[in-house]
């Protein structure tokens, strides 16, 4: 039998954009947020907290702090804590953004109990041992001057120090004189403000979250009291940058790196859903037109993207590519024309249906498993929001139309007002 | 760990399986072709990379594989390896039916002209002007492959041996290469999702049931002499710091001792309690970071090591450390508390992998083309039945100076 391979199957059911949310249990000392799904033996155990590197007392202090949290504590050398982590199969995070510090436990179930207290440990007891801290800063010099050689490395940098103001943290560029100056008291003093005088949220998820919940809530309501809470740095103004155009040579690269920025309004700001979805058709998946036309029509690139990023208080939508050497300026131009064509004519409707089916997809893939949901979850909670989110994003999803997204481009979608930069050889 | 799967092999060759997930929304499909780069000719390398971009190129019924990917919510990509060619998509699980036919048009009538051609040639040029030539050390597997192998495909990557291979590809070459390794005899196929088995095989059989097999048989590979004496390459050059790399002959996927190597790159370099980390890079500080891992290929592969010094280390020195860690591999049974820890690791990692529909489709196809799927199971099993005592042995066997390929990159300043 033949199939029919000249007509698409028919579909008759629509996407599932529906969602599970956590629930919060706990008492009045405050509550978890927990997901008790899932049918792998696996529990993840997670606390966030709403400071992280715009916070920092000391610059780099709260980064190298959070990497020295898996190097000992007082009372387990680094080689007996990381050695009855891995004994057990368990993997510890710790991380540190610009707006959030988060801790990350894995373990399976039968090992619950014997690495939740290390992991405790280890957030709340550091020992911050002056020679690991040492062996740190030369692991992460050494990475600067690798990283430092690249084209993508020099072409992100130089953006930040010209999308940012003067003063804000995340214009300043970290040099290895600025890990090698930061010392064991910087690292205790960022742990006290950043993580101690902070009471985390806790979260759960696994299929037997549930069962370890109250226990782990009550050993973090003992470890921190409700009413510690420093609130966040004042939220930094991000006035829209000077256009600029700017080449960072790097003859010895066979590459130029690109990097189009301009600053967008946050994941609170109303208009968030429809230029995600500006952004998704301006580069944001493989259909995309500046993937079409800089790698499919024109093979200048490996791969070109467009995405966009939130803070607490503005976003960022950058265009990223590696650039074969010679054409950035036919690349550059063909990026404006995308932009500008955004701005001036709608999208018609095959490709304005597709990016909508594409991103509904995305959507249930974001939403598809415990460990998908949680994430989400925290996403929206460092933003302050809900699922009031959600419903937003569903409900643009199946309303908008294509002059809205016109009337986006123009007013965001603005080429004379990006920061360009181009990092390599040729320039 | 018990795997929930259904396995039909349809009449024309295309083996097909089938994992039931009621708890996920999302369906994945997974299309494993048994051509990697091992099978090309040492002439014409890079082809199955650049075959897999051109799969997206478009087929016969279907003009632009993506936008229809894309109309169904979809998410998709592909990847090439020296043993095989895998493509996958994910999706809403009520487009089953269009994944399908979608994969069907591709897979059996891609449509493939001089200028999708030109275009290709281009992009994966770019690709490897970024993933080798524009950073530093990019170009180490280029080396480490020529250094470590002299007769197998294993000694170019995938991507080619040199950029003048992928330049120069025909059309013609290109077509017979699809003639020859995109049939359903040389492919497997596995669904995840909230399906029922037996409806997905009757459905993949509709759709895939007349597509013809190619019977073809590719040559016997050439097989790797052993080697008996170390290699060794030293690049001077305008490199950020020294680096290490080292590469040991070792046994293929499916053989004997490829659980003990596993075991050993563990007991190397898993976790900060591993032996490399602990001593080399946290006590004596001679590097800033330094794995162990195996390449995992199919055919008989490669224990690496590798690392960058710490500032100001001697290279010299730093290698000789690593010697001294691996020497006593050789010659002492690692301690019952360090399998232990490697094997809860792996416990731990196997549960981890289980979490994703689109993984179980990966890796029933991956163990189906390796040996069965129903071997997936036995995996941590295997880890299971290895013994220090096994583990010392193969040491003894794999560790040894001659047969050992070490390349390092030497900063102007330290080169003498």
């Amino acid at each position: 039998m033949h199939p029919d391979l000249q007509r698409r199957p028919s579909v008759t059911e629509h996407p599932d954009l529906t969602w599970s949310w956590p629930l919060q249990v706990g008492n009045e000392q405050g509550s978890a947020t927990l997901l008790n799904l899932g049918r792998e033996p696996l529990l993840r155990v997670e606390l966030h907290w709403k400071l992280g590197t715009w916070d920092e007392p000391v610059f780099l202090s709260g980064r190298l702090m959070t990497r020295l949290l898996s190097e000992g504590t007082v009372r387990h050398s680094a080689s007996e804590w990381t050695g009855a982590m891995d004994f057990w199969g368990a993997q510890a995070h710790f991380s540190i953004e610009q707006e959030r510090c988060t801790a990350t436990l894995y373990v399976l179930d039968a090992y619950v109990d014997r690495v939740w207290p290390l992991f405790l440990e280890a957030v709340l007891e550091p020992a911050f041992d002056p020679e690991a801290l040492i062996r740190v800063v030369q692991s992460k010099v050494q990475h600067w001057n690798i990283e430092s050689r690249k084209v993508t490395v020099a072409a992100s940098r130089r953006t930040r120090s010209l999308v940012y103001p003067y003063g804000h943290p995340e214009e300043r560029l970290s040099f290895p004189a600025d890990y090698q100056a930061v010392t064991v008291a910087d690292l205790r003093e960022a742990h006290r403000l950043l993580i101690l005088q902070n009471a985390p949220a806790l979260g759960l998820c696994g299929p037997s979250a549930e069962r370890f919940a109250q226990r782990i809530l009550k050993d973090v309501q003992e470890a921190w009291s409700p009413d510690f809470n420093r609130s966040p740095a004042a939220l930094f103004d991000v006035p829209n940058p000077t256009p600029a155009l700017i080449h960072v040579p790097m003859p010895e690269n066979v590459q130029v790196a690109l990097r189009s920025t301009l600053v967008f309004p946050s994941k609170s700001h109303p208009d968030y859903h429809a230029l995600k979805i500006l952004t998704v058709l301006l580069g944001g998946y493989f259909g995309s037109r500046l993937m079409q036309n800089l790698r499919e029509d024109k093979g200048l690139t490996y791969g070109v993207g467009a995405a966009l990023r939130s803070f607490g208080d503005h976003g960022l939508m950058t265009v990223q590519s590696e650039l074969q050497a010679g054409s950035s300026d036919l690349a550059l131009e063909e990026v404006r024309f995308e932009m500008q064509r955004l701005g001036a004519e709608d999208v018609g409707k095959p490709e304005f249906d597709r990016v909508l089916s594409y991103l509904r997809g995305q959507w249930m893939a974001g939403m598809d498993g415990p460990l998908a949901m949680m994430d989400r979850y925290w996403d929206l909670w460092h933003h302050g929001l809900g699922e009031d989110f959600l419903r937003r994003s569903v409900q643009t999803m199946q309303e908008l139309e294509p002059a809205t997204l016109r009337r986006m481009a123009q007013t965001y979608l603005d080429p004379d007002r990006a920061v360009v930069v181009l990092a390599g050889p040729g320039l | 760990m018990k795997t929930e799967f259904t396995k039909k092999i349809l009449p024309n060759g295309l083996t097909v399986l089938v994992h039931p997930d009621p708890d996920t929304r999302m369906g994945s499909l997974n299309i494993m072709v048994k051509v990697g780069s091992r099978d090309e000719d040492p002439e014409h390398t890079g082809f199955a990379h650049l075959f897999e971009h051109l799969m997206f190129s478009g087929s016969q019924h279907i003009p632009s594989y993506d936008q229809v990917a894309q109309s169904m919510g979809a998410e998709n990509n592909a990847f090439t390896s020296n043993d095989l060619t895998d493509y996958y998509l994910t999706f809403p699980a009520h487009q089953l039916e269009v994944a399908l036919w979608l994969e069907r048009d591709r897979m059996g009538c891609p449509v493939i002209d001089q200028n999708a051609l030109d275009t290709q040639k281009s992009v994966v040029i770019e690709e490897f002007k970024q993933r080798y030539l524009n950073q530093p050390y990019g170009d180490a597997w280029l080396e480490l492959r020529n250094l470590a192998y002299k007769t197998h495909p294993y000694r170019w990557a995938t991507i080619g041996k040199e950029l003048a291979h992928i330049e120069k590809a025909t059309l013609d070459v290109v077509l017979d290469f699809k003639n020859r390794f995109y049939a359903p005899d040389r492919m497997i196929l596995a669904v995840s999702g909230p399906y029922e088995a037996e409806r997905v095989v009757e459905t993949v059989h509709r759709w895939f049931g007349d597509w013809a097999s190619s019977g073809y048989q590719p040559q016997p590979r050439p097989q790797e002499p052993v080697q008996n004496g170390i290699r060794r390459l030293d690049k001077p050059g305008l490199y950020p710091a020294p680096a290490l790399y080292m590469a040991f002959h070792m046994p293929g996927r499916g053989e004997t001792g490829y659980h003990a190597c596993d075991l050993i790159t563990d007991v190397l370099s898993r976790g900060q309690s591993s032996r490399l980390f602990r001593n080399l890079v946290m006590e004596r500080g001679l590097f800033s970071d330094l794995n162990a891992y195996v390449t995992g290929d199919m055919d008989p592969g490669l224990l690496v090591v590798s690392g960058h010094c710490a500032p100001g280390v001697d290279l010299d020195l730093a290698e000789n450390a690593v010697w001294e860690t691996l020497e006593r591999l050789r010659h002492e049974e690692i301690t019952e508390f360090e399998r232990d820890k490697s094997l809860h690791q792996i416990e731990s990692s196997l549960v981890f992998a289980r979490l994703q529909g689109l993984n179980m489709a990966m890796n029933l196809c991956y163990f189906e083309y390796l040996s069965s799927a129903e071997n997936y199971d036995l995996e941590l099993d295997c880890y299971r039945a290895v013994t220090p005592a096994m583990i010392k042995e193969q040491a003894s066997i794999v560790l040894q100076p001659r047969n050992a390929s070490v390349l390092r990159y030497i900063p102007s300043d330290h080169a003498s």
